[in-house]
Protein backbone atom coordinates (compact mmCIF):
# COMPACT_ATOMS: atom_id res chain seq x y z
CA UNK A 1 0.00 0.00 0.00
CA UNK A 2 2.71 2.58 1.06
CA UNK A 3 5.22 2.75 -1.60
CA UNK A 4 6.95 5.49 -0.83
CA UNK A 5 9.15 6.50 2.27
CA UNK A 6 7.66 8.76 4.63
CA UNK A 7 10.06 11.35 3.95
CA UNK A 8 9.39 11.79 0.27
CA UNK A 9 5.31 11.79 0.46
CA UNK A 10 4.17 15.44 -1.25
CA UNK A 11 1.35 16.91 1.58
CA UNK A 12 -2.01 16.60 0.58
CA UNK A 13 -4.53 19.29 1.24
CA UNK A 14 -8.94 19.58 1.20
CA UNK A 15 -9.74 22.30 -1.26
CA UNK A 16 -13.33 21.36 -1.78
CA UNK A 17 -16.43 19.79 -0.68
CA UNK A 18 -19.53 18.28 -1.99
CA UNK A 19 -21.99 16.24 -0.14
CA UNK A 20 -25.60 15.08 0.20
CA UNK A 21 -27.35 13.97 3.40
CA UNK A 22 -31.39 14.32 4.70
CA UNK A 23 -29.60 17.14 7.01
CA UNK A 24 -28.39 18.72 4.05
CA UNK A 25 -25.58 19.51 1.70
CA UNK A 26 -23.06 21.52 3.84
CA UNK A 27 -20.73 20.24 6.24
CA UNK A 28 -20.79 23.62 8.89
CA UNK A 29 -25.11 23.37 8.42
CA UNK A 30 -25.26 19.83 8.96
CA UNK A 31 -23.32 20.09 11.97
CA UNK A 32 -25.34 22.93 12.98
CA UNK A 33 -28.36 21.39 12.46
CA UNK A 34 -26.66 17.98 14.59
CA UNK A 35 -26.05 20.35 17.01
CA UNK A 36 -29.19 21.24 17.35
CA UNK A 37 -30.77 18.28 17.73
CA UNK A 38 -32.40 17.72 14.39
CA UNK A 39 -32.26 14.07 13.11
CA UNK A 40 -32.20 12.63 9.71
CA UNK A 41 -34.83 9.81 10.32
CA UNK A 42 -38.40 10.28 8.64
CA UNK A 43 -41.26 7.61 7.17
CA UNK A 44 -39.44 6.56 4.21
CA UNK A 45 -40.75 7.48 0.73
CA UNK A 46 -38.68 5.65 -1.55
CA UNK A 47 -40.82 2.71 -1.81
CA UNK A 48 -43.67 1.64 -0.21
CA UNK A 49 -43.33 0.16 3.01
CA UNK A 50 -46.62 -1.82 3.91
CA UNK A 51 -46.07 -4.81 5.70
CA UNK A 52 -42.32 -4.05 6.21
CA UNK A 53 -40.94 -3.71 9.82
CA UNK A 54 -38.54 -1.25 8.65
CA UNK A 55 -40.57 2.30 8.11
CA UNK A 56 -38.11 4.98 9.17
CA UNK A 57 -35.02 6.00 7.44
CA UNK A 58 -33.08 8.89 6.52
CA UNK A 59 -33.70 10.05 2.79
CA UNK A 60 -31.83 13.05 1.47
CA UNK A 61 -33.73 15.79 -1.02
CA UNK A 62 -33.90 14.15 -4.71
CA UNK A 63 -30.95 14.93 -7.24
CA UNK A 64 -31.69 17.53 -9.62
CA UNK A 65 -31.09 15.61 -12.74
CA UNK A 66 -31.29 18.57 -14.47
CA UNK A 67 -27.67 20.03 -13.03
CA UNK A 68 -26.43 16.67 -14.77
CA UNK A 69 -23.99 17.58 -17.45
CA UNK A 70 -25.68 15.45 -20.49
CA UNK A 71 -29.15 15.42 -19.90
CA UNK A 72 -29.49 11.80 -20.65
CA UNK A 73 -27.44 10.99 -17.77
CA UNK A 74 -30.60 11.13 -15.66
CA UNK A 75 -32.12 8.38 -17.41
CA UNK A 76 -29.02 6.02 -17.12
CA UNK A 77 -27.97 7.17 -13.68
CA UNK A 78 -29.61 5.59 -10.67
CA UNK A 79 -30.44 7.52 -7.31
CA UNK A 80 -27.14 7.05 -5.49
CA UNK A 81 -24.92 7.03 -9.19
CA UNK A 82 -26.44 10.26 -9.67
CA UNK A 83 -26.28 11.80 -6.21
CA UNK A 84 -23.18 11.21 -6.56
CA UNK A 85 -22.09 12.88 -9.72
CA UNK A 86 -23.53 15.95 -8.59
CA UNK A 87 -21.73 15.76 -5.37
CA UNK A 88 -18.54 15.36 -6.92
CA UNK A 89 -19.09 18.13 -9.24
CA UNK A 90 -19.95 20.50 -6.36
CA UNK A 91 -16.83 19.67 -4.74
CA UNK A 92 -15.02 20.07 -7.61
CA UNK A 93 -16.60 23.55 -8.58
CA UNK A 94 -15.96 24.26 -4.63
CA UNK A 95 -12.59 23.72 -4.99
CA UNK A 96 -11.85 25.88 -8.39
CA UNK A 97 -10.44 23.22 -9.83
CA UNK A 98 -12.50 23.85 -13.46
CA UNK A 99 -9.91 27.06 -13.28
CA UNK A 100 -6.95 25.06 -12.60
CA UNK A 101 -4.61 24.15 -15.21
CA UNK A 102 -4.01 20.29 -13.95
CA UNK A 103 -3.38 17.83 -16.86
CA UNK A 104 -6.64 16.10 -16.99
CA UNK A 105 -4.16 12.83 -16.49
CA UNK A 106 -2.97 14.30 -13.17
CA UNK A 107 -6.26 14.44 -11.94
CA UNK A 108 -8.07 11.12 -10.41
CA UNK A 109 -10.94 10.03 -8.59
CA UNK A 110 -12.19 7.46 -6.26
CA UNK A 111 -15.35 6.38 -5.41
CA UNK A 112 -16.55 4.23 -2.39
CA UNK A 113 -19.85 2.82 -3.07
CA UNK A 114 -22.03 -0.91 -2.64
CA UNK A 115 -21.89 -3.04 -5.28
CA UNK A 116 -24.67 -3.00 -7.69
CA UNK A 117 -27.61 -0.27 -6.14
CA UNK A 118 -30.81 -2.78 -6.48
CA UNK A 119 -33.21 0.27 -5.75
CA UNK A 120 -33.96 -0.03 -9.47
CA UNK A 121 -35.31 -3.53 -8.97
CA UNK A 122 -38.16 -2.81 -6.39
CA UNK A 123 -40.51 -3.43 -9.04
CA UNK A 124 -39.70 -7.22 -9.70
CA UNK A 125 -40.82 -7.80 -5.95
CA UNK A 126 -44.46 -8.20 -6.83
CA UNK A 127 -42.87 -10.99 -9.49
CA UNK A 128 -40.63 -12.53 -7.09
CA UNK A 129 -43.52 -13.34 -4.75
CA UNK A 130 -46.02 -14.49 -7.57
CA UNK A 131 -43.35 -17.33 -8.78
CA UNK A 132 -42.21 -18.44 -5.57
CA UNK A 133 -44.20 -20.96 -3.60
CA UNK A 134 -43.01 -20.02 -0.12
CA UNK A 135 -44.43 -22.76 1.81
CA UNK A 136 -42.75 -25.38 -0.60
CA UNK A 137 -39.24 -23.48 -0.84
CA UNK A 138 -39.27 -23.38 -4.24
CA UNK A 139 -38.74 -20.97 -6.97
CA UNK A 140 -40.08 -20.63 -10.87
CA UNK A 141 -36.72 -19.23 -11.63
CA UNK A 142 -37.91 -19.95 -15.41
CA UNK A 143 -41.37 -18.05 -16.16
CA UNK A 144 -40.05 -15.55 -13.50
CA UNK A 145 -37.24 -15.31 -15.82
CA UNK A 146 -39.82 -14.69 -18.88
CA UNK A 147 -42.01 -12.02 -17.15
CA UNK A 148 -38.90 -10.33 -15.62
CA UNK A 149 -37.44 -9.49 -18.98
CA UNK A 150 -40.73 -8.21 -20.29
CA UNK A 151 -41.33 -6.20 -17.05
CA UNK A 152 -37.87 -4.36 -16.79
CA UNK A 153 -36.75 -1.30 -19.27
CA UNK A 154 -33.57 -3.17 -21.28
CA UNK A 155 -31.91 0.28 -20.12
CA UNK A 156 -31.68 -0.68 -16.74
CA UNK A 157 -29.07 -3.00 -17.49
CA UNK A 158 -27.09 0.13 -17.36
CA UNK A 159 -28.60 1.62 -14.29
CA UNK A 160 -27.27 -1.44 -12.37
CA UNK A 161 -22.93 -1.13 -13.61
CA UNK A 162 -21.52 -1.02 -10.52
CA UNK A 163 -18.89 1.84 -11.22
CA UNK A 164 -21.30 4.38 -12.79
CA UNK A 165 -20.45 7.04 -10.33
CA UNK A 166 -16.84 7.01 -11.26
CA UNK A 167 -17.29 6.38 -15.01
CA UNK A 168 -19.91 9.28 -15.25
CA UNK A 169 -17.81 11.81 -12.80
CA UNK A 170 -14.71 11.09 -15.09
CA UNK A 171 -16.21 11.56 -17.77
CA UNK A 172 -18.44 14.70 -16.66
CA UNK A 173 -15.16 16.27 -14.95
CA UNK A 174 -12.70 15.29 -17.77
CA UNK A 175 -10.79 13.28 -14.98
CA UNK A 176 -8.41 11.32 -16.90
CA UNK A 177 -6.07 10.00 -14.41
CA UNK A 178 -5.97 7.39 -11.56
CA UNK A 179 -9.26 6.36 -10.69
CA UNK A 180 -11.24 3.50 -8.77
CA UNK A 181 -14.20 2.39 -7.40
CA UNK A 182 -13.86 0.78 -4.19
CA UNK A 183 -16.87 -1.55 -2.84
CA UNK A 184 -16.09 -2.81 0.67
CA UNK A 185 -19.29 -2.41 2.51
CA UNK A 186 -18.53 0.74 5.01
CA UNK A 187 -15.17 0.86 4.44
CA UNK A 188 -15.61 2.04 0.94
CA UNK A 189 -15.56 6.06 1.70
CA UNK A 190 -12.55 5.86 3.56
CA UNK A 191 -10.92 3.61 1.60
CA UNK A 192 -11.62 6.28 -1.51
CA UNK A 193 -10.47 8.55 0.63
CA UNK A 194 -6.98 6.76 1.62
CA UNK A 195 -6.23 5.96 -1.37
CA UNK A 196 -6.64 8.88 -2.81
CA UNK A 197 -4.42 11.01 -0.77
CA UNK A 198 -2.02 8.35 -1.17
CA UNK A 199 -2.14 9.02 -4.83
CA UNK A 200 -1.05 12.58 -4.86
CA UNK A 201 1.34 11.71 -1.68
CA UNK A 202 3.33 9.47 -4.18
CA UNK A 203 2.89 11.31 -7.01
CA UNK A 204 1.12 9.37 -9.03
CA UNK A 205 -1.42 12.21 -9.30
CA UNK A 206 -1.69 15.99 -8.69
CA UNK A 207 -5.49 16.52 -7.56
CA UNK A 208 -8.23 13.58 -7.01
CA UNK A 209 -11.71 13.81 -6.34
CA UNK A 210 -12.37 11.21 -3.49
CA UNK A 211 -15.30 10.13 -1.25
CA UNK A 212 -17.79 7.83 -0.97
CA UNK A 213 -21.85 7.24 -1.42
CA UNK A 214 -24.42 5.35 -0.49
CA UNK A 215 -28.09 4.34 -1.12
CA UNK A 216 -29.29 2.22 1.77
CA UNK A 217 -32.82 3.17 1.70
CA UNK A 218 -34.16 0.52 -0.80
CA UNK A 219 -36.04 -2.75 -0.10
CA UNK A 220 -33.27 -5.40 -0.43
CA UNK A 221 -30.64 -3.56 1.53
CA UNK A 222 -33.21 -2.79 4.43
CA UNK A 223 -34.51 -6.52 4.30
CA UNK A 224 -31.21 -7.65 4.54
CA UNK A 225 -30.28 -5.51 7.26
CA UNK A 226 -32.88 -6.04 9.27
CA UNK A 227 -32.83 -10.22 8.39
CA UNK A 228 -29.44 -9.89 9.94
CA UNK A 229 -30.42 -7.82 13.01
CA UNK A 230 -28.25 -5.08 12.12
CA UNK A 231 -31.49 -2.31 12.09
CA UNK A 232 -32.99 -1.00 15.36
CA UNK A 233 -36.27 -3.13 15.77
CA UNK A 234 -38.90 -0.38 14.72
CA UNK A 235 -42.00 -2.47 15.94
CA UNK A 236 -41.44 -2.33 19.30
CA UNK A 237 -44.26 -0.29 21.45
CA UNK A 238 -43.12 3.66 21.76
CA UNK A 239 -40.89 3.23 18.79
CA UNK A 240 -38.97 6.44 18.37
CA UNK A 241 -37.39 6.78 15.24
CA UNK A 242 -35.09 9.89 16.49
CA UNK A 243 -33.84 7.16 19.97
CA UNK A 244 -33.37 4.07 17.57
CA UNK A 245 -29.52 4.66 16.83
CA UNK A 246 -27.64 4.31 20.19
CA UNK A 247 -23.87 4.35 19.36
CA UNK A 248 -21.51 2.67 22.06
CA UNK A 249 -24.36 2.68 24.56
CA UNK A 250 -25.53 -0.35 26.75
CA UNK A 251 -28.93 -0.49 25.29
CA UNK A 252 -27.95 -0.49 21.42
CA UNK A 253 -30.01 -3.09 19.46
CA UNK A 254 -29.81 -1.72 16.31
CA UNK A 255 -29.12 0.98 13.73
CA UNK A 256 -31.26 3.17 11.11
CA UNK A 257 -29.60 3.63 7.62
CA UNK A 258 -29.39 6.67 5.69
CA UNK A 259 -28.88 7.40 2.24
CA UNK A 260 -25.48 10.11 2.20
CA UNK A 261 -22.66 11.23 -0.43
CA UNK A 262 -19.83 13.37 0.42
CA UNK A 263 -17.03 13.90 -2.37
CA UNK A 264 -13.71 16.13 -1.29
CA UNK A 265 -11.26 17.59 -3.39
CA UNK A 266 -7.78 16.31 -2.62
CA UNK A 267 -5.12 18.32 -3.91
CA UNK A 268 -1.22 18.25 -4.00
CA UNK A 269 -0.62 21.33 -1.14
CA UNK A 270 2.26 22.89 -3.10
CA UNK A 271 0.38 23.66 -6.17
CA UNK A 272 -2.93 24.36 -4.44
CA UNK A 273 -1.64 27.03 -2.54
CA UNK A 274 0.27 28.04 -5.99
CA UNK A 275 -3.07 28.61 -7.99
CA UNK A 276 -4.22 30.52 -4.74
CA UNK A 277 -7.31 27.69 -3.30
CA UNK A 278 -8.95 27.89 0.16
CA UNK A 279 -7.27 25.13 2.25
CA UNK A 280 -9.64 23.48 4.17
CA UNK A 281 -7.60 21.02 5.49
CA UNK A 282 -4.77 18.53 5.69
CA UNK A 283 -4.83 14.57 5.20
CA UNK A 284 -1.93 13.52 7.42
CA UNK A 285 -1.84 10.06 7.04
CA UNK A 286 -3.95 6.30 6.47
CA UNK A 287 -4.33 3.24 7.44
CA UNK A 288 -6.25 -0.44 6.69
CA UNK A 289 -6.29 -3.55 7.81
CA UNK A 290 -7.89 -6.70 7.58
CA UNK A 291 -9.23 -9.00 10.98
CA UNK A 292 -9.53 -11.98 8.83
CA UNK A 293 -12.87 -12.36 10.64
CA UNK A 294 -16.09 -11.31 10.42
CA UNK A 295 -17.42 -9.46 14.48
CA UNK A 296 -20.00 -12.18 14.53
CA UNK A 297 -16.83 -15.10 15.00
CA UNK A 298 -15.07 -12.85 17.57
CA UNK A 299 -18.27 -10.46 19.39
CA UNK A 300 -16.52 -9.48 22.60
CA UNK A 301 -12.61 -9.28 21.25
CA UNK A 302 -11.28 -5.98 19.93
CA UNK A 303 -11.44 -4.99 16.04
CA UNK A 304 -7.68 -5.52 15.56
CA UNK A 305 -7.78 -3.71 12.13
CA UNK A 306 -8.56 -0.71 13.66
CA UNK A 307 -5.25 -1.03 16.03
CA UNK A 308 -2.92 -2.16 13.22
CA UNK A 309 -5.08 0.83 10.70
CA UNK A 310 -4.15 3.18 13.53
CA UNK A 311 -0.32 2.51 13.44
CA UNK A 312 -0.20 2.52 9.96
CA UNK A 313 -1.92 6.17 9.74
CA UNK A 314 -0.05 7.50 12.71
CA UNK A 315 3.49 6.33 11.12
CA UNK A 316 2.29 8.28 7.89
CA UNK A 317 1.73 11.15 9.65
CA UNK A 318 4.63 10.65 11.44
CA UNK A 319 2.74 11.64 14.63
CA UNK A 320 1.79 9.94 17.85
CA UNK A 321 -1.39 9.95 20.08
CA UNK A 322 0.07 12.34 22.58
CA UNK A 323 -1.05 15.02 19.30
CA UNK A 324 -4.63 13.36 18.48
CA UNK A 325 -7.50 15.90 19.60
CA UNK A 326 -10.61 13.91 18.31
CA UNK A 327 -12.05 10.25 16.87
CA UNK A 328 -15.29 10.35 14.88
CA UNK A 329 -16.09 6.83 15.52
CA UNK A 330 -18.08 4.08 13.09
CA UNK A 331 -20.37 3.35 16.32
CA UNK A 332 -23.78 2.94 14.33
CA UNK A 333 -25.76 1.56 17.27
CA UNK A 334 -25.10 -2.33 16.57
CA UNK A 335 -23.94 -3.36 19.73
CA UNK A 336 -21.12 -6.38 18.61
CA UNK A 337 -19.53 -4.01 16.08
CA UNK A 338 -19.79 -0.67 18.17
CA UNK A 339 -17.98 -3.04 21.09
CA UNK A 340 -15.51 -4.40 18.96
CA UNK A 341 -14.48 -1.02 18.24
CA UNK A 342 -14.42 0.22 21.39
CA UNK A 343 -12.26 -2.18 23.24
CA UNK A 344 -10.11 -1.51 20.34
CA UNK A 345 -10.18 2.20 20.64
CA UNK A 346 -8.68 1.55 24.43
CA UNK A 347 -5.89 0.03 22.76
CA UNK A 348 -5.29 2.58 20.29
CA UNK A 349 -5.59 5.05 23.00
CA UNK A 350 -3.84 3.88 25.76
CA UNK A 351 -3.09 6.39 28.43
CA UNK A 352 -4.89 9.09 26.47
CA UNK A 353 -8.18 7.32 26.55
CA UNK A 354 -9.90 9.82 29.28
CA UNK A 355 -8.41 12.44 27.43
CA UNK A 356 -9.40 12.24 23.42
CA UNK A 357 -13.05 13.05 22.43
CA UNK A 358 -14.35 10.07 20.81
CA UNK A 359 -17.81 10.34 18.98
CA UNK A 360 -20.28 8.96 16.32
CA UNK A 361 -22.69 10.99 14.43
CA UNK A 362 -24.93 8.05 13.82
CA UNK A 363 -27.31 8.50 16.44
CA UNK A 364 -28.94 11.73 14.76
CA UNK A 365 -27.66 11.58 10.77
CA UNK A 366 -28.07 7.76 10.59
CA UNK A 367 -25.98 4.91 9.49
CA UNK A 368 -24.48 5.91 6.20
CA UNK A 369 -23.01 2.94 5.19
CA UNK A 370 -20.26 3.19 2.16
CA UNK A 371 -20.33 6.97 2.82
CA UNK A 372 -19.88 6.86 5.95
CA UNK A 373 -15.95 7.77 6.02
CA UNK A 374 -16.06 10.45 3.71
CA UNK A 375 -19.32 11.94 5.67
CA UNK A 376 -17.80 12.06 8.55
CA UNK A 377 -14.08 13.57 7.20
CA UNK A 378 -16.10 16.39 5.93
CA UNK A 379 -18.10 16.87 8.98
CA UNK A 380 -15.16 16.67 11.28
CA UNK A 381 -13.08 18.92 9.35
CA UNK A 382 -16.00 21.50 10.03
CA UNK A 383 -15.83 20.36 13.15
CA UNK A 384 -12.47 21.25 14.06
CA UNK A 385 -12.86 24.62 12.19
CA UNK A 386 -15.42 25.52 14.77
CA UNK A 387 -13.70 23.65 17.41
CA UNK A 388 -16.08 21.35 18.42
CA UNK A 389 -16.62 17.71 18.58
CA UNK A 390 -20.37 16.84 18.14
CA UNK A 391 -22.43 14.50 20.56
CA UNK A 392 -23.04 11.03 20.65
CA UNK A 393 -26.76 11.24 19.89
CA UNK A 394 -28.64 8.74 22.38
CA UNK A 395 -25.72 7.98 24.37
CA UNK A 396 -26.16 7.59 28.21
CA UNK A 397 -24.62 4.71 29.53
CA UNK A 398 -21.26 2.40 27.52
CA UNK A 399 -21.01 -1.10 28.35
CA UNK A 400 -18.78 -2.11 30.73
CA UNK A 401 -16.18 -2.60 28.75
CA UNK A 402 -16.05 0.65 27.16
CA UNK A 403 -15.84 2.72 30.36
CA UNK A 404 -13.34 5.41 30.31
CA UNK A 405 -13.92 6.17 26.33
CA UNK A 406 -14.86 10.61 26.35
CA UNK A 407 -18.09 9.80 24.85
CA UNK A 408 -20.35 12.12 25.90
CA UNK A 409 -24.53 13.14 24.94
CA UNK A 410 -23.32 16.67 24.62
CA UNK A 411 -20.83 18.74 22.43
CA UNK A 412 -17.18 18.91 23.80
CA UNK A 413 -14.42 21.13 22.75
CA UNK A 414 -11.87 19.89 20.34
CA UNK A 415 -8.29 21.13 22.01
CA UNK A 416 -5.90 19.76 19.59
CA UNK A 417 -6.68 19.78 15.37
CA UNK A 418 -5.67 16.23 14.46
CA UNK A 419 -8.29 14.08 13.87
CA UNK A 420 -8.78 10.61 13.26
CA UNK A 421 -12.06 8.96 11.24
CA UNK A 422 -12.65 5.15 11.86
CA UNK A 423 -14.75 3.08 9.62
CA UNK A 424 -15.28 -0.51 10.43
CA UNK A 425 -16.83 -3.37 8.09
CA UNK A 426 -18.39 -5.71 10.17
CA UNK A 427 -17.42 -8.38 8.09
CA UNK A 428 -13.48 -7.52 9.25
CA UNK A 429 -12.16 -4.88 7.54
CA UNK A 430 -10.94 -1.34 9.49
CA UNK A 431 -9.91 1.83 8.31
CA UNK A 432 -8.32 5.17 9.87
CA UNK A 433 -8.08 8.37 8.39
CA UNK A 434 -6.32 11.14 9.77
CA UNK A 435 -6.95 14.85 9.17
CA UNK A 436 -6.44 18.19 10.13
CA UNK A 437 -8.37 21.26 9.62
CA UNK A 438 -6.92 24.15 8.22
CA UNK A 439 -8.15 26.70 10.49
CA UNK A 440 -9.03 25.13 14.14
CA UNK A 441 -11.22 27.12 16.16
CA UNK A 442 -9.72 27.33 19.30
CA UNK B 1 -57.29 -8.92 -34.86
CA UNK B 2 -57.69 -5.23 -35.15
CA UNK B 3 -58.81 -2.24 -33.05
CA UNK B 4 -60.05 1.26 -33.26
CA UNK B 5 -56.68 3.33 -33.03
CA UNK B 6 -57.10 5.96 -30.52
CA UNK B 7 -56.98 9.42 -31.98
CA UNK B 8 -54.45 10.88 -29.83
CA UNK B 9 -51.28 7.99 -30.40
CA UNK B 10 -49.26 11.19 -32.06
CA UNK B 11 -49.54 13.27 -29.19
CA UNK B 12 -48.66 9.92 -26.86
CA UNK B 13 -45.73 9.04 -28.88
CA UNK B 14 -44.29 12.32 -28.82
CA UNK B 15 -44.65 12.41 -24.98
CA UNK B 16 -42.84 9.34 -24.99
CA UNK B 17 -40.03 9.72 -27.15
CA UNK B 18 -39.79 13.10 -24.67
CA UNK B 19 -39.68 11.36 -21.60
CA UNK B 20 -36.88 8.82 -22.92
CA UNK B 21 -34.83 11.02 -24.95
CA UNK B 22 -35.03 13.72 -21.81
CA UNK B 23 -36.15 16.56 -24.35
CA UNK B 24 -39.21 18.90 -24.05
CA UNK B 25 -42.19 18.22 -25.42
CA UNK B 26 -42.27 20.59 -27.81
CA UNK B 27 -38.84 19.70 -29.10
CA UNK B 28 -40.36 16.45 -30.44
CA UNK B 29 -42.37 17.23 -33.64
CA UNK B 30 -43.42 14.11 -36.09
CA UNK B 31 -41.25 15.48 -38.59
CA UNK B 32 -38.38 15.20 -36.12
CA UNK B 33 -35.33 12.56 -36.92
CA UNK B 34 -34.72 11.02 -33.51
CA UNK B 35 -30.81 10.74 -33.86
CA UNK B 36 -30.04 13.99 -35.78
CA UNK B 37 -32.51 16.30 -34.14
CA UNK B 38 -33.08 14.93 -30.75
CA UNK B 39 -29.76 13.18 -30.48
CA UNK B 40 -31.11 9.46 -30.07
CA UNK B 41 -28.57 6.56 -29.57
CA UNK B 42 -28.68 2.95 -30.29
CA UNK B 43 -29.57 2.17 -26.87
CA UNK B 44 -32.26 4.43 -26.76
CA UNK B 45 -34.36 2.97 -29.38
CA UNK B 46 -34.45 0.05 -27.55
CA UNK B 47 -35.99 2.55 -24.64
CA UNK B 48 -38.40 3.93 -26.48
CA UNK B 49 -39.83 0.65 -27.82
CA UNK B 50 -40.16 -0.63 -24.33
CA UNK B 51 -41.79 2.26 -23.15
CA UNK B 52 -43.82 2.14 -26.31
CA UNK B 53 -44.74 -1.37 -25.64
CA UNK B 54 -46.16 0.23 -22.04
CA UNK B 55 -47.55 2.87 -23.26
CA UNK B 56 -49.98 1.16 -25.61
CA UNK B 57 -49.75 -2.00 -24.28
CA UNK B 58 -48.70 -4.03 -27.93
CA UNK B 59 -45.55 -6.21 -28.68
CA UNK B 60 -43.12 -4.76 -30.77
CA UNK B 61 -40.64 -7.57 -31.25
CA UNK B 62 -36.62 -6.62 -32.14
CA UNK B 63 -35.90 -6.25 -35.58
CA UNK B 64 -39.80 -6.88 -36.57
CA UNK B 65 -39.91 -4.68 -39.57
CA UNK B 66 -36.24 -6.01 -41.15
CA UNK B 67 -37.57 -9.27 -40.61
CA UNK B 68 -40.63 -8.65 -42.29
CA UNK B 69 -38.83 -7.03 -45.18
CA UNK B 70 -36.99 -9.49 -45.48
CA UNK B 71 -39.63 -12.35 -45.65
CA UNK B 72 -38.87 -14.91 -48.07
CA UNK B 73 -36.69 -12.64 -50.35
CA UNK B 74 -32.95 -14.15 -51.08
CA UNK B 75 -31.22 -11.80 -48.67
CA UNK B 76 -28.79 -11.14 -51.43
CA UNK B 77 -31.58 -9.30 -53.22
CA UNK B 78 -32.75 -7.37 -49.67
CA UNK B 79 -28.82 -6.36 -48.83
CA UNK B 80 -25.38 -6.63 -50.08
CA UNK B 81 -22.64 -6.83 -47.82
CA UNK B 82 -24.81 -4.13 -45.79
CA UNK B 83 -26.02 -2.11 -48.43
CA UNK B 84 -29.12 -1.83 -49.33
CA UNK B 85 -30.73 -3.23 -52.60
CA UNK B 86 -33.74 -1.80 -54.50
CA UNK B 87 -35.56 -4.67 -53.81
CA UNK B 88 -35.26 -3.91 -50.30
CA UNK B 89 -35.49 -0.90 -50.39
CA UNK B 90 -38.85 -1.44 -52.17
CA UNK B 91 -39.86 -3.29 -49.05
CA UNK B 92 -39.21 -0.74 -46.38
CA UNK B 93 -40.75 1.89 -48.22
CA UNK B 94 -43.90 -0.30 -48.12
CA UNK B 95 -43.53 -1.26 -44.14
CA UNK B 96 -42.48 2.23 -43.13
CA UNK B 97 -44.37 4.77 -45.53
CA UNK B 98 -43.88 7.38 -42.82
CA UNK B 99 -39.80 7.98 -43.79
CA UNK B 100 -39.38 11.10 -45.89
CA UNK B 101 -39.16 9.76 -49.48
CA UNK B 102 -36.20 11.60 -50.09
CA UNK B 103 -34.29 10.55 -47.54
CA UNK B 104 -33.43 7.37 -49.74
CA UNK B 105 -30.61 7.29 -51.19
CA UNK B 106 -28.66 5.13 -53.48
CA UNK B 107 -26.11 2.88 -51.09
CA UNK B 108 -27.61 3.26 -47.71
CA UNK B 109 -26.61 0.57 -45.32
CA UNK B 110 -29.02 -1.47 -43.31
CA UNK B 111 -27.44 0.09 -40.47
CA UNK B 112 -28.25 3.74 -41.42
CA UNK B 113 -31.69 2.71 -41.51
CA UNK B 114 -32.36 3.89 -38.21
CA UNK B 115 -30.84 7.57 -39.26
CA UNK B 116 -34.14 8.15 -41.11
CA UNK B 117 -36.20 7.28 -38.36
CA UNK B 118 -38.82 10.18 -37.51
CA UNK B 119 -41.05 11.26 -35.27
CA UNK B 120 -43.43 10.17 -37.76
CA UNK B 121 -42.68 6.42 -38.25
CA UNK B 122 -43.09 5.50 -34.55
CA UNK B 123 -46.55 7.04 -34.60
CA UNK B 124 -46.86 5.08 -37.90
CA UNK B 125 -45.77 1.49 -36.25
CA UNK B 126 -47.67 1.99 -33.44
CA UNK B 127 -50.81 2.94 -35.21
CA UNK B 128 -50.37 0.00 -37.31
CA UNK B 129 -50.12 -2.38 -33.72
CA UNK B 130 -52.92 -0.73 -32.84
CA UNK B 131 -54.78 -1.69 -36.12
CA UNK B 132 -53.97 -5.20 -35.93
CA UNK B 133 -50.23 -5.48 -36.53
CA UNK B 134 -47.56 -6.08 -39.07
CA UNK B 135 -49.21 -8.72 -41.35
CA UNK B 136 -47.10 -11.85 -40.86
CA UNK B 137 -44.62 -12.09 -43.60
CA UNK B 138 -43.28 -15.78 -42.20
CA UNK B 139 -39.63 -15.99 -44.26
CA UNK B 140 -39.50 -19.62 -42.59
CA UNK B 141 -42.33 -21.87 -43.59
CA UNK B 142 -44.31 -22.69 -40.43
CA UNK B 143 -42.45 -20.36 -37.77
CA UNK B 144 -43.55 -20.65 -34.55
CA UNK B 145 -43.57 -17.37 -33.91
CA UNK B 146 -40.51 -17.20 -31.83
CA UNK B 147 -39.52 -13.00 -32.26
CA UNK B 148 -35.60 -14.21 -31.88
CA UNK B 149 -35.57 -16.59 -34.39
CA UNK B 150 -37.12 -14.38 -37.24
CA UNK B 151 -39.88 -15.59 -39.51
CA UNK B 152 -43.69 -14.91 -37.97
CA UNK B 153 -44.01 -11.84 -35.84
CA UNK B 154 -46.74 -11.63 -33.72
CA UNK B 155 -48.96 -9.16 -34.09
CA UNK B 156 -50.19 -7.42 -30.89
Amino acid sequence: MASSKVSERREVVVTGIGMMTPLGDQPADILRRYHAGESAFREITLYATRGSAIKYAGEHAAPDLKRLPDRKNGKILNRRDATSVLAAMTAFKAARLDEAKYEPHRLGMFVGSSCTHLGDLTPTLPLVAKHADFAGGRFDSAAFGLEFMETLNPILVLKLLMNNAVCFGTISLQIKGVNSNFMQQEVSGLRALGEGYLAIAEGRADAVLAGGTAQPVEPFQIYEAHHCGWLADQTVPGFVPERAARPYDQTANGTIFSESTAFLVLEDGVKARARGATILGRVCGFGIAGEGEPDSARPDGPATGVVRAFKAAMTQAQTTIEKLGAVYGNGSGIAVSDLREGLAMRMVLGDRLGEVPFCSVKGGLGDTAEAHGAVSTALALAGVTQGVVPATRNFATPPSALVGLQLASTTQTLKQPLTAIVSRSRFGVSAVLLVEAATPGR
Amino acid sequence: MSQEVPSDVDLRVRKVIAESLCVELDEVQTDSTLINDLGAESIDFLDIMFRLEKEFNIKIPQREIERNARGDMPPEEFEHEGILQPKGVARLKELIPEINPGAWRDGLALRELPSLFTVAVFCGIVSRKLAGGYAEFDGEAGGGGDPNKGGTTRAS
